[in-house]
């Protein structure tokens, strides 16, 4: 608002205003309806406020509203002829005029204010639009920063000095190009310029370090900060970058980075064997402390064993003087250390070898050996103090200190051992012995069942060697007969599996030359504290003999028992039946019952006759009644005896005797003579001879009967002369005898010193030849028959 | 019934009279008889007696021996053969048994059992 005019004039103006409305409604009366007399007077009100103010306008209101009521409403012209039903349109003019006034005057104000402003705008304005250009070439000077505007899509906008110096384009060349042409194809590829945008777009502000490429292609480290621009109305109008080129202070940074991080390697690296050495000391220093310990309780262990080893330890210096004598020393030598250190050797050794010994002695000291086994081949001896020998063992080494020579002998006294072992060795020997002379085979098996000892009687008894069955199985070699193995078998393995301990068993073997033996295996196992085999002993005793002897005698009684019971059958059987009273005893078979009965009688007394007859001859309990004798007279009684039977039997007896004289018992010599000829005539055909002789042979007298009978298979000329062993078992009964005839002559003859044999060919004959000694036996006179 | 047929065999002329005497004084039976193994299977075979009475320690061809000949023939087998012998305990008897025989009869026999005992050993009677 530019002047205000003085009041007096503002309100006149407004009285004037009022007086020209009077009048022009004065003048309108007659147009204008006469209860509405304010209205006109709206314009003096309206204009008082415009020209003047509030104050005047509400002075025009107040004007108008008494001017108007007194001049068109009151009826004498005054206002206290006011009638009352013009008050309110009065009041509401009055109050119409006070709101425009009120109105007007703040309209003005306003205006005023307005028009303030905008002259401020308009300097500002000025202000800016200077402040702006200094700015703007503020910024195209500055040389080092590229700073650079873009639009919305990046499109270069502004380019200054710093942008032209750092990316090598002129302004003319980029302005309008899209900013992303400074970045590395690689940035573009990853859409890193749109990315930067969006981020300042979103946040305000983007910064980023990284390379940028120059117009000559060359590439830079830039740090690039972009910010968004916007206009007064918040809209994005662009955005400025600011490029600075750090590749200096990034190769600076990057040259100090490399530095520092080998710094710290070599820091590293030096920490790290720093620690080591240290480990590896403290290491050293442990296992130092270790091994002194371990020394100081070895020392003190090795004085400890040296001090009281049983064995003697004694050290000699360089010229043989004692200078170590340990307790066992002093026990053995029975001197005290005291008395002997210092002393020489020879003190401890028998006077006969100490000069030898001294040389032994010296010999170690000159070779390269450090240690020796003293007289490996023969016992050294000791000396004790009281003078005594005693046999010992020892060993000898030497020790170099520097120039000082230490010999020492660790020493043993041995004869309590040497004692052991002679008595040891005396039993082995005498073990040995009993096992190599004793009549049983001793034979030794190991765990695997080889034979490991086979004794002299072993060789004896089985014919091999022990070489060639040493380590050899059983079943190795022709040794168990095939069907006694698996007993033999069995009974070896209940031994070795500890199910027995000993035991006895029979079973036949064979000999080297393939005979069969009956053998009695006496067996004991030894086993281990686990119960495994340790070795297996058998003793061996051949019992073929006694098998035999137990065959024969079994058959012996068996057929005794059959020779007895025959004659006692047919006696038991024909006396029963006489006695039963079924048969007449008169009758045909009565009497032929009675005569088997006294038959059969008299074949069982001969029987029994008989054997008692031998037995009491092979036992001796009959002795032989020898006289002399002329051996014609015993042959001629014998013939005697036998001339009835042999005529009854049609055989012929010749005789050839001599004139000798012999000492016997006769009725047993003709006992044989006339047992030989009544066999002879039993078996004899009819008409045959059978010639009885006998002649001198040196100190002898031969006797034979030789007769033309069947003859005896060449099996049986032995057995023959055994008890009940005819040659046909039916004999005896055939022909009468008990089938002990011969066996009697043989006892017989065996009990003259004799002895009774027989030659035969099958079909031919057979000559029974027996011998009696004769110290008077001349040979025959020339035909001199009798 | 008729009357039955015993081959007794045995190499002693006098027990094979005795038994003969026996058999046929107590049971009446027919007695025929044989000196060896030999002949009993002459005998047996010709013959066909009921029952066959045999020794069995014989020289030459023995009891167990010639049984087991009489098995062997087809005509003989289905003959009942009992043992005549010294050796008749219970272990001999079982043996015997086994291989086939009917039975044994201890000797010395009883004269006047012998006949009872054939029969009750092969389940006849004895009128």
């Amino acid at each position: 608002m530019n002047t205000k005019p003085a009041p007096l004039i503002v309100y006149g103006i407004v009285v004037l205003l009022v007086v020209c409305t009077v009048i022009v409604r004065l003048s309108l009366n007659a147009v204008l309806p006469i209860d509405t007399p304010f209205l006109l007077f709206l314009v003096p009100v309206i204009l008082s406020t415009y020209w003047g103010g509030f104050a005047p306008g509400l002075f025009a209101t107040l004007l108008s509203g008494l001017v108007s009521s007194a001049l068109f409403l009151s009826s004498g012209g005054s206002l206290l002829n006011l009638d009352w039903s013009h008050t309110l349109p009065l009041g509401l003019f009055l109050a119409e005029g006070g709101l425009l006034t009120w109105f007007g005057t703040k309209l003005q104000t306003a205006k005023r204010q307005t028009k303030v402003s905008q002259a401020q705008a308009k300097q500002y304005q000025n202000q800016l639009s200077d402040s702006e250009q200094q700015f703007r070439s503020l910024v195209e000077e500055i040389n080092d920063y590229a700073i650079f505007m873009l639009d919305i899509n990046g499109k270069i906008e502004t380019w200054n000095k710093g942008a032209e110096h750092i990316k090598g384009y002129q302004a003319n060349e980029i302005l309008g190009q899209n900013f992303s042409c400074f970045y590395p194809p690689e940035d573009i590829q990853n859409d890193k310029p749109k990315r930067a945008l969006q981020i300042a777009r979103v946040q305000g502000r983007y910064e980023d370090e990284g390379w940028r490429i120059r117009k000559d292609g060359s590439r830079f480290w830039a740090n690039v900060i972009i910010n968004a621009l916007h206009d007064e109305t918040g809209n994005l109008r662009g955005f400025a970058n600011v490029t600075r080129d750090i590749t200096d202070r990034r190769q600076a940074a990057e040259v100090l980075n490399q530095s520092k991080d080998e710094l710290e390697m070599r820091v590293a690296e030096r920490t790290a064997e720093l620690v080591g050495v240290n480990q590896r000391l403290q290491m050293e220093l442990d296992e130092r402390k270790q091994i002194e310990s371990a020394l100081r309780v070895s020392q003190a262990r090795f004085a400890g064993i040296l001090e009281i080893a049983d064995d003697a330890i004694i050290s000699i210096d360089a010229n043989q003087k004692i200078t170590l004598f340990n307790q066992g020393a002093e026990r053995i030598f029975g001197y005290a250390a005291q008395d002997v250190i210092g002393q020489p050797l020879d003190l401890l050794l028998p006077t006969r070898i100490a000069q030898a010994h001294q040389q032994h002695v010296n010999e170690f000291d000159r070779t390269a050996a450090k240690a020796r086994r003293m007289a490996e081949r023969r016992e050294i001896f000791g000396r004790r103090c009281d003078g005594t020998e005693f046999p010992a063992e020892a060993s000898i080494s030497k020790l170099a200190l520097g120039t000082e020579k230490i010999l020492t002998v660790i020493l043993r006294d041995v004869s309590e051992r040497k004692r052991s072992e002679q008595a040891l060795q005396d039993v082995l020997q005498r073990l040995n012995f009993h096992v190599e002379n004793s009549p049983l085979a001793v034979i030794e098996w190991d765990p695997l069942l080889r034979v490991s000892r086979w004794s002299l009687a072993a060789e004896r008894m089985f014919g091999w060697q022990a070489e060639e069955v040493l380590g050899k199985n059983a079943s190795e070699w022709q040794f168990i007969f095939q069907e006694d193995v698996e007993a033999a078998n069995q009974m070896m393995a209940r031994l070795g599996s500890g199910l027995e301990q000993r035991n006895v068993s029979l079973n036949r073997n064979h000999r080297k030359d393939g005979s069969i033996l009956y053998c009695e295996w006496y067996n004991s196992v030894l086993l281990d504290t686990a119960g495994n085999m340790v070795s297996l002993l058998s003793l061996v005793q051949d019992v073929t003999d006694r098998q035999q002897i137990e065959r024969m005698k079994d058959e012996f009684v068996s057929v005794v028992s059959h020779e007895l019971r025959t004659p006692l059958t047919s006696i038991h059987g024909s006396l029963g039946m006489l006695a039963s009273g079924l048969l007449d005893a008169d009758s045909e078979t009565g009497k032929r019952l009675l005569h088997i009965a006294v038959d059969s009688t008299e074949r069982l007394v001969r029987l029994v006759n008989d054997i008692l007859d031998i037995e009491r001859i092979e036992t001796h309990k009959v002795t032989m009644a020898k006289q002399p004798c002329i051996v014609a007279d015993l042959m001629t009684r014998a013939i005697d005896t036998m001339q009835a039977f042999a005529e009854k039997s049609e055989v012929i007896l010749s005789v050839t005797t001599i004139p000798a004289q012999i000492t016997v018992d006769p009725d047993r010599i003709i006992q044989v003579l006339t047992n030989l000829l009544s066999n002879a005539i039993k078996f004899s055909p009819k008409g045959a001879t059978i010639w009885l002789s006998a002649a001198c042979q040196e100190d002898q007298v031969l006797f034979q009967v030789k007769d033309q009978g069947r003859g005896i298979p060449a099996d049986r000329l032995e057995s023959i002369f055994e008890r009940f062993q005819q040659v046909d078992a039916s004999d005896s009964r055939n022909h009468d005898g008990t089938g002990l005839g011969l066996a009697i002559c043989r006892s017989i003859v065996h009990q003259h010193e004799g002895k009774i044999w027989v030659e035969s060919q099958l079909g031919q004959g057979s000559t029974f030849y027996f011998t009696l000694p004769s110290s008077h036996c001349e040979p025959p006179a020339a035909g001199d028959p009798q | 019934m008729t009357t039955k047929r015993i081959l007794v065999v045995d190499n002693e002329q006098y027990i094979q009279e005795i038994a003969q005497i026996c058999l046929q004084t107590v049971a009446n039976w027919h007695v025929v008889t044989a000196s060896s193994g030999r002949e009993a299977l002459v005998v047996a075979e010709a013959q066909q007696p009921d029952a066959i009475l045999l020794d069995v320690m014989m020289p030459e061809m023995d009891g167990l021996t010639t049984f087991q000949k009489l098995q062997d023939n087809s005509a003989t087998q289905h003959i009942p053969v009992l043992l005549l012998t010294a050796k008749a305990q219970a272990s001999d008897l079982r043996r015997y048994t086994d291989l086939g025989v009917r039975g044994a009869i201890a000797k010395p026999f009883e004269p006047l059992e012998l006949a009872h005992q054939v029969a009750q050993i092969l389940g006849w009677s004895i009128l």
